[in-house]
């Protein structure tokens, strides 16, 4: 009797826990579907901007699928000659990446190493470079910059964003690096390899996790950059995608569709491939988390 | 174990000499190139009518390349750090501001020939006590109050019997009554809430006031007044509801919607309102005055200017003359919906034309420069803009914007006298 009692408790609990965990995960995909629309709501307003011509004066949320105005993409390509700005994108990117993930795990790997007083008070300092907002040197940088013939080239920005991201590269492989025993590189000098092989040949290889998160941090940061890229990439051929986009629009008037347009062509490529590779973003992004 | 140390090594130097090529599609310093700072957008009406007057001048001149920039809405950031970084561009849009901030910057232009074309409207507000100038004005700002005329008619107003601030606050009252708009402003360009005390202060000030303000001395009292006149416009929901969020563009399609009677922005706006409704009827009123007759407010509008430091500069002066030639003005003239600077050119006034010919021609409005280059010293329009924007939102009390308006006016004065 007392057993079967307590079957029928034990069952209680069940259906009770049972719909406790079924109300807990219709709150969560209810806090994820609107967390999913709010991050929606800027391409839905894009999307809808971009169908229409100047002079549709319709709701801001309704897009025009029946007659949808393509001479705004039309002239994005043309005019804002889009298709250009995503190649200059790609060609900072891709070397800006590069550089970083090279200097900051090189940088880094004495730093974590050597923690001599000296080296605790470099690691500060980068950490402090950390805090200065890049606009706040802006005319000085500017001012060398064009001293040295730096303006409208890509080296001249490809430097500029380098500096600007490897604080934070250096710190997040610093931490990195830091858990990695440093009997591997004992053991790697045991065999004859001097510092600089050890780097290379042990320790690099072990860095891929941090570097993957590295590398998705500043892809994305600079792929995005507009603060810094808009003063100094002013040449039309040599602008980013943001500066591009923000072209459309000046104090005295605006072109909203056809600016519309040039944001989603831009925006297309990146999301097309997080589509595809969205598993090594994600895994990129936490692998950084887990030492 | 040795090879990869070599392979990262060389590939670093691949990345270095990569960029490096990469450096060679930069902009150089090539005499036979133009940059031109335009502050237009990309694809609006002016920003074509720049590129068929640079086509026109590559076509005459082979070898030579007109860089057209075009602008953003941080057009006067751009334009401060490329200057404070000793990298101005050969020619820029000076956006009124060509003798009272970039006139260090600039090759004076009254020796060229064509500045005996000007007509003198422009004197007062381009002009300096040695009688230079320093840009090109492609077009002059003629500039009262622009009015929905539909919005008006709806509400019962007639505009031209608009003699005083108050029958402008009777107005505000038919047009809220019917649930619109009465003034556009925009909270993120400050701007347009500054044009508000820009262009209604000369009508609260008498001439002796105004000839104190240019010794120095700040008439408290009169800008109480204006003050006043904008909270209460405030207090009674005259302004737009989204104020704070809205930008200038936001304005002008409220216009455009026939949601909005009023705003203080030159004829320019006319050309964006109507780049969302080519059938907007659209009008302007002269400026009502306490002190005196009704005036309009004239100033520069798109002009260009010269670096005096350009490596181009007289391929740069030769570009600013054909420009300033009566066939290449009339290519401008009809984008901007404003008077023309020269008597030869016909100016394209499009919907704001009649309200130009009853104004200027047929009532012969007194004209007078924008109030705050003539009569405030240098640096003070931030300090207008920041006060209008308090008092629009509510953050300032008209006596609160009097003493910042005031503290701000003898600090400058005292700096540039």
């Amino acid at each position: 009797m007392s057993t079967s009692k307590n079957a029928a408790a034990a069952d209680g609990v069940t259906i009770v826990g049972r719909k406790t965990r079924t109300r807990g995960h219709w709150a969560i995909y209810l806090c994820l579907i609107v967390f999913c629309l709010i991050q929606l709501v800027p391409f839905w307003l894009a999307i809808c901007q971009s169908t229409k011509p100047s002079d549709d004066m319709s709701a801001t949320l309704i897009p025009r699928f029946n007659d949808i105005q393509w001479s705004n993409f039309t002239d994005a390509i043309t005019q804002g000659g889009v298709f250009r700005a995503m190649l200059n994108s790609a060609i900072v990117t891709l070397f800006t990446t590069v550089l970083v993930c090279l200097l900051g795990a090189a940088a880094a790997y004495p730093l974590a190493r050597r923690q001599t007083r000296g080296n605790k008070l470099v690691s500060s300092g980068i950490l402090a470079l950390m805090m200065i907002p890049s606009l706040s040197i802006l005319v000085p940088l500017y001012s060398f910059l064009v001293q040295i013939g730096g303006v409208n080239s890509y080296w001249g920005v490809i430097l500029v964003l380098t500096a600007s991201n490897l604080p934070l590269s250096i710190f997040l492989y610093q931490a990195f690096i830091k858990s990695i025993p440093p009997s591997i590189d004992e053991a790697g000098m045991v065999d004859g390899a001097n510092r600089f092989t050890v780097f290379f040949r042990l320790i690099l290889p072990l860095l891929k996790p941090v570097t993957a998160t590295v590398v998705i941090m500043t892809s994305v940061g600079v792929w995005n950059e507009y603060a810094l890229s808009s003063y100094l990439l002013t040449d039309q051929s040599m602008q980013t995608i943001a500066p591009r986009v923000a072209s459309f629009f000046s104090a005295n008037s605006s072109n909203l569709g056809v600016g519309a347009a040039a944001a989603l062509i831009c925006a297309l490529p990146i999301v097309i491939l997080y589509l595809f590779l969205q598993r090594y973003f994600i895994e990129g992004m936490v692998a950084g988390s887990v030492k | 174990m040795k090879r990869t140390p070599t392979r990262i090594a060389a590939g670093v130097l691949c990345c270095t000499l990569a960029v490096s090529a990469l450096s060679s599609c930069g902009s150089s310093d090539d005499p036979n190139t133009l940059e031109v700072m335009t502050g237009m957008s990309t694809g609006s009406a002016q920003l074509e009518a720049m590129q068929t007057l640079a086509d026109r001048f590559e076509e005459e001149h082979p070898g030579v390349t007109i860089n057209l920039l075009p602008g953003t809405t941080s057009y006067e950031q751009d334009l401060r750090v490329r200057l404070a970084g000793r990298n101005p561009p050969d020619i820029w849009n000076t956006h009124g501001w060509s003798r009272d901030r970039y006139a260090n910057f600039l090759e004076p232009l009254q020796d060229r020939a064509w500045a005996d074309r000007l007509n003198d409207v422009m004197d007062t507000s381009m002009r300096d006590e040695d009688g230079a100038f320093y840009a090109l004005p492609l077009d002059i700002a003629v500039t009262g109050i622009i009015y929905n005329k539909d919005v008006l008619q709806e509400a019962g107003v007639d505009p031209l019997a608009i003699d005083g601030w108050d029958d402008f606050s009777d107005a505000c009252a038919a047009v809220a009554a019917l649930g619109k708009t009465c003034i556009g402003a925009s909270g993120k360009e400050t701007w347009t809430g500054g044009n508000v005390i820009d262009y209604a202060a000369p009508g609260v000030y008498t001439d002796d006031e105004l000839e104190r303000l240019q010794d120095g001395e700040f008439p408290a009292e009169p800008f109480t007044q204006l003050a006043e006149m904008i909270a209460d416009w405030r207090e009674a929901g005259y302004f737009n509801v989204d104020y704070t969020s809205a930008t200038s563009d936001d304005i002008a399609r409220l216009m455009a919607t026939d949601d909005l009677a009023f705003a203080f922005q030159t004829n320019g706006m006319t050309q964006t309102v109507q780049q969302y409704d080519p059938d907007a009827n659209l009008g302007f009123i002269a400026f009502p005055s306490q002190t005196g007759e009704p005036y309009l407010v004239t100033g520069e509008d798109y002009a260009l200017g010269v670096s005096n430091t350009s490596a181009s500069k007289d391929l740069a002066l030769e570009f600013i003359d054909f420009v300033a030639q009566p066939e290449n003005m009339a290519v401008f003239a009809p984008v901007v919906n404003n008077a023309s600077a020269f008597d030869d050119v016909e100016p394209s006034l499009g919907v704001v034309a009649d309200s130009y010919d009853y104004w200027v021609n047929e009532r012969q409005t007194r004209t007078i420069p924008i109030f705050d280059r003539v009569y405030l010293p240098n640096g003070m329009w931030n300090t207008m803009t920041t006060t209008a924007d308090g008092l629009i939102t509510g953050q300032i009390d008209p006596e609160g914007a009097t003493e910042q308006m005031e503290t701000s006016f003898i600090s400058l004065y005292r700096k540039t006298a």
